[in-house]
């Protein structure tokens, strides 16, 4: 199997991965709003946590978008291979910290809606720590597509 | 680093975008590497200079670093 075809397989498996995602959320999001209305509290955080939730699943079909782009023919395939595998963008990525500041955004956003259920200051201070961590990610990623 | 592959494209008549398809990078990278604001690794110097079927030597000048030694 050549690198465009594990590549192509890659991609088929983060769309089904994300299909999978807009299902469960769907789901979750029928039963909270739908079936189960009645029992969930009126309180601030439900609100946050379903707004939340519609903007994960737009941020998901958008994706679905972009996986399904990619694989619209091979020179689409060969040139989003290429963006992803260029070695000076591994470079400015992995000297910005991207991917781990991102895993630890993704973290925070996820510990702050737990949290946001006993103590809404709390949800806040993680949710602007984390919107600052995604910040100062993309400033570095900016300077760094510069220095390079 | 300085590097001979703006002229090399020139003699080819090839644009960066030609020459970072045929070596598997982005467009951007050919222009750090030409700029020198990049450096590029040993398999992309390899791709580069085996692309204009010359070698690593040919295509990078390697000058400033036998001036460190």
């Amino acid at each position: 199997m050549n690198e465009l075809e594990s590549y192509r397989s890659e991609l088929k498996k983060r769309h089904a991965l994300t299909l999978t995602f807009i299902v469960l959320g769907l789901t979750f999001s029928s039963l909270g709003n739908v079936l189960l209305r009645a029992n969930v509290p009126e309180t601030p955080i439900v609100n946050i946590i379903t707004v939340a939730g519609i903007i994960f699943e737009l941020i998901c079909v958008g994706y679905m978008g972009i996986i399904l782009g990619k694989m619209r023919n091979d020179a689409t395939l060969k040139e989003a291979y290429i963006r992803e595998n260029d070695e000076r963008e591994a470079a400015i990525r992995a000297k910005s910290g991207r991917p781990v500041i991102t895993a630890l955004s993704m973290v925070l956003v996820g510990v702050s809606l737990i949290v946001g259920a006993f103590s809404i200051p709390a949800f806040i201070a993680l949710q602007c720590a984390a919107a600052f961590q995604l910040i100062t990610a993309f400033a570095l990623t900016g300077y760094w597509s510069h220095k390079l | 680093m300085h590097t001979k592959i703006p002229q090399l494209r020139k003699e080819r008549k090839l644009s960066q975008e030609e020459l970072a398809f045929a070596v598997g990078v982005t467009r951007q990278t050919i222009t750090s590497i030409e700029t020198g604001k990049y450096v590029a690794s040993l398999p992309l110097a390899y791709k580069i200079a085996h692309h204009f079927n010359l070698t690593i030597e040919d295509v990078f000048d390697f000058s400033e670093l036998e001036e460190s030694k």
